[in-house]
């Protein structure tokens, strides 16, 4: 009993070049998370990233918008598997939440202010989600 | 000081909890565990979301400390691969807050599932890619089936069987169906020490 067990997170991984950021000062990012890739990562005032969220952007450019919350576990511009899939990154408008576990593929996806995502969807490359455009293609299905 | 340099892959605390070194438990001071629950690889469990609007304290009564936990685990609960306890959130009187997740004794969470549920009952049995959403309270005697969606705020009754996306109830348990809640023998099978499944 004498000796006190520290308590530590188990470390995560963090391979893979550093995007180049461009972060809001109000910005509240966990220091758990993950950010990896090539092209830049732009995030606006107030959003909130929790920890082991993976933000990635070797596809394209990923923009999060203002007041985001993206939880735990989230994997943003994952890359497809259908490789001739349209090009670009991802982006997030306004008061989007994006629930635990939920995966968002790049290539041109869009997800339109104030969406939500809920637990564990997977957003298929070149997505387009809410008020985006007048053409919406939906890709909503449960974790495969 | 200690008295066992190999490290096995699961830390065993002196309440009989078996806690694996790969599972992210984040704000450990918020989650209680009652004992001899297990808790495998890649579990997430967020102590850190606290409640954060302080109830306002009888008059008279001053300096009590606020009740901080944010996740409660009775004894003998098993929480498999890669399971996110994360205790749910809501505006309460014009802020928002989180509200602490309780779970009770003997309930098994499969794997991949994420819970966000208020309560959680004893003898609950929880499939695997399951999820609970918001504020949903499961009573005692409950089994969910695996890739089950609970809607938010749905309260399930007891010995009740749940299943679907989004998730109702199905049926109801038999009679001689108690037994298999019984967590104890699957708690033995893990560890530094694994028993053998009993025959």
């Amino acid at each position: 009993m004498s000796s006190k067990r520290h308590s530590v997170l188990p470390a995560v991984d963090r391979s893979g070049p550093k995007p180049p950021v461009n972060f809001s000062t109000s910005l509240t990012i966990s220091d758990n998370a993950v950010l990896q890739g090539t092209h830049s990562i732009t995030m606006q005032a107030e959003t909130v990233v929790h920890p082991r969220s993976r933000i990635e952007s070797s596809v394209g450019s990923v923009l999060v918008g203002r007041r985001c919350i993206i939880q735990e576990r989230v994997h943003l511009g994952a890359a497809s598997g259908n490789i001739d899939k349209g090009t670009g990154g991802v982006s997030l408008g306004d008061y989007v939440l994006i629930e635990a576990g939920s995966v968002i593929e790049a290539g041109g996806t869009e997800i339109g202010e104030g969406s939500i995502i809920q637990v564990g969807s997977k957003i298929g490359s070149g997505a387009k989600i809410g008020k985006v455009r007048a053409e919406s293609y939906l890709f909503l299905t449960r974790r495969s | 000081m200690s008295r066992r340099p190999a490290k096995g892959d699961y830390i065993e605390t002196d309440t009989g909890n078996k806690v694996s070194r790969k599972a992210v438990l984040v704000g450990t001071q918020n989650i209680m565990l009652g004992g001899k629950t297990v808790i495998q690889p890649e579990v997430m469990i967020r102590g850190d979301l606290v409640r954060t609007a302080t109830a306002q304290p009888p008059s008279g009564g001053s300096a009590a400390p606020p009740n901080t936990t944010a996740v409660a685990i009775g004894r003998y609960c098993f929480l498999a691969r890669s399971v996110l306890l994360r205790p749910p959130g809501r505006i309460y009187k014009g802020v928002f807050t989180y509200m602490p997740l309780r779970i009770g004794d003997h309930v098994f969470i499969g794997q991949g599932t994420v819970v966000q549920a208020a309560s959680i009952g004893n003898h609950v049995y929880i499939g695997k890619g399951c999820v609970v959403n918001e504020f949903a309270i499961i009573k005692d005697y409950v089994k969910v089936l695996d890739g089950t969606i609970v809607p938010a705020n749905m309260v399930i009754p007891s010995f009740s069987i749940v299943a679907g996306q989004p998730g109702r109830v199905v049926g109801e348990l038999p009679d001689g169906a108690h037994e298999e809640f019984e967590l104890r023998d699957l708690y033995k099978t893990v560890g530094n020490n694994p028993q053998p499944a009993a025959a």
